[in-house]
């Protein structure tokens, strides 16, 4: 009885509004073009608050953009997330001694010089992209294409495999991955990368003078493969790692499968003393602001950089050599935003 | 603006399906549809363009996603005279708007609301 007086009241006030509405000669405004903003109607407020603001104590003032990228913008935000990572051509730029940044605003390559040739990190989008950005900044960096020898590919999404078979085919490059990576890459396509090396969870791979250690870390992708490897600044010796893939899965297995991974890779980075955060995307290790920091390096003297053969002869640290403790407090932070997601989405992850 | 012929339409539409593999982009971004496929992060939006009918396809790295459930809307035209279109949820992976034939310049935004509260946002203009 009470539901029927409840829709008869609502009935009057529709008509009511409507009669209002026609004495004002008001017409209701065109639809809204502006995008709806981002819900969680399961979230679980308190334990979201929690993971934020423990990320945000971890990160501190040095790793706050990360922190803000991972647990903020990409979660509520996504589509600026996104835009931070519109395509535009980065000049290649020489980061270490032994280490090029040869990518673009979407998507990061790199070259690694060692004593038996270039080992390419990621192809890029396509084979334009991996022709007119990738080989070109090799050419640029004062290298023979004919110098890359490998190619690794750190995760099974297009923009990091796109442009391999056609380094494949046009320079002789042999690709390295995962086998779950290839299982999904190579699937006879012609324009899909053929299997060349597979690596497993653990392995030390060597090319001439430079040894690279891999670790499967599941997660973003089942295949995602995980890099430490050495890096120098004027001779000083570092360990940089590139994790296979950050952007935080869908599903609550995902999200536990990712952070089971981070812990993993968390305890080989530390074993291993990295030290440099390098990734396979810009907005992750900051390259953005990091290529310019570099080429704006403060020397103690007037010699200019190529006068410097010692990092004590800059005033200012390298950009990327962000010390064993601070890269463990970024892998943190990431957990702690995994964790954040899975609070934000009503999803239950193991302790 | 001048409206497209027939011949012109169908010019325009094997166009867009040439340039489609063309679209740079971030991810798995394949147009499966012969329509111009654009990243929204780790999605893949597609948009199919024929006379009359604009048709978005969603797309998470070779998997359709369910658009049942969900609200999609389809702002058309210059930015300083664009208008929302509601589309209707179609079967499977499509979101549909009848009546709809975008001109050469006109800039298309796609933005859908799931139902778990995820919003995806597209963008493309026109060639």
């Amino acid at each position: 009885m009470s539901s029927m007086y409840c829709g008869v009241r609502t009935i009057a006030a529709a008509i009511a509004l409507l009669f209002v509405t026609a004495a004002n000669g008001q017409t209701p405004p065109p639809a809204l073009t502006v995008p709806p903003a981002q819900t969680f109607p399961n979230e679980d407020v308190a334990l979201t608050s929690h993971h934020l603001n423990l990320a945000r104590t971890i990160a501190g003032d040095d790793l706050y953009p990360a922190f803000m990228r991972r647990c903020v913008l990409s979660q509520i935000y996504s589509q600026y997330a996104n835009s931070a990572e519109d395509p535009l051509q980065i000049p290649p730029t020489q980061v270490f001694d032994n280490l090029y940044f040869i990518g673009q605003g979407a998507v990061s390559a790199w070259a690694v010089k060692t004593s038996e040739g270039l080992v390419i990190i990621d192809s890029l989008n396509n084979p334009s992209e991996a022709e007119y950005i990738l080989v070109e900044g090799v050419r640029k960096l004062g290298f023979n294409p004919a110098d890359m020898k490998y190619l690794i590919i750190t995760h099974e999404h297009g923009d990091h495999f796109n442009g391999a078979r056609y380094l494949q085919n046009t320079y002789g490059v042999r690709a390295v991955a995962s086998d779950i990576a290839w299982n999904t890459m190579d699937n006879g396509s012609a324009t899909r990368p053929h299997r060349d090396i597979t690596v497993s969870d653990g392995q030390v791979w060597t090319v001439g003078d430079t040894s690279f250690l891999f670790t499967v870390t599941p997660g973003h992708t089942n295949g995602a493969l995980s890099i430490i490897l050495p890096v120098y600044d004027h001779g000083e010796r570092h360990l940089g790692a590139i994790y296979g893939g950050w952007g935080i899965p869908g599903s609550a297995t995902g999200k536990a499968t990712q952070l089971a991974s981070v812990v993993k890779f968390g305890d080989v980075a530390w074993r291993a003393g990295v030290d440099v955060l390098l990734a396979n995307h810009q907005t992750q290790d900051m390259s953005l602001y990091n290529l310019d920091l570099l080429r704006h390096r403060r020397l103690k003297d007037a010699r200019g950089h190529a006068g410097a053969d010692s990092p004590s002869d800059f005033q200012d640290p390298h950009p990327y050599v962000v010390g064993k403790q601070t890269y463990q407090r970024f892998l943190q932070v990431q957990s702690e935003c995994i964790r954040a997601s899975a609070a934000r989405n009503g999803q239950v992850l193991p302790d | 603006m001048k409206r497209l012929n027939v011949l012109e339409r169908f010019a325009f539409a094997l166009m867009l399906s040439m340039i489609a593999p063309l679209v740079w982009s971030h991810g798995d971004v394949v147009a499966r549809k012969g329509g111009i496929a654009v990243a929204a992060g780790e999605m893949t939006i597609e948009f199919v363009i024929a006379a009359q009918k604009v048709t978005v396809y969603l797309n998470d790295h070779g998997a359709a996603v369910s658009t049942a459930g969900a609200t999609g809307t389809l702002v058309v035209g210059a930015p300083a005279e664009e208008r929302a279109i509601p589309m209707r949820a179609d079967v499977g992976d499509a979101f549909v708007a009848n009546g709809v034939t975008p001109q050469r310049g006109d800039r298309i935004k796609f933005f859908a609301k799931m139902p778990d509260g995820q919003v995806h946002v597209a963008q493309i203009a026109i060639p």
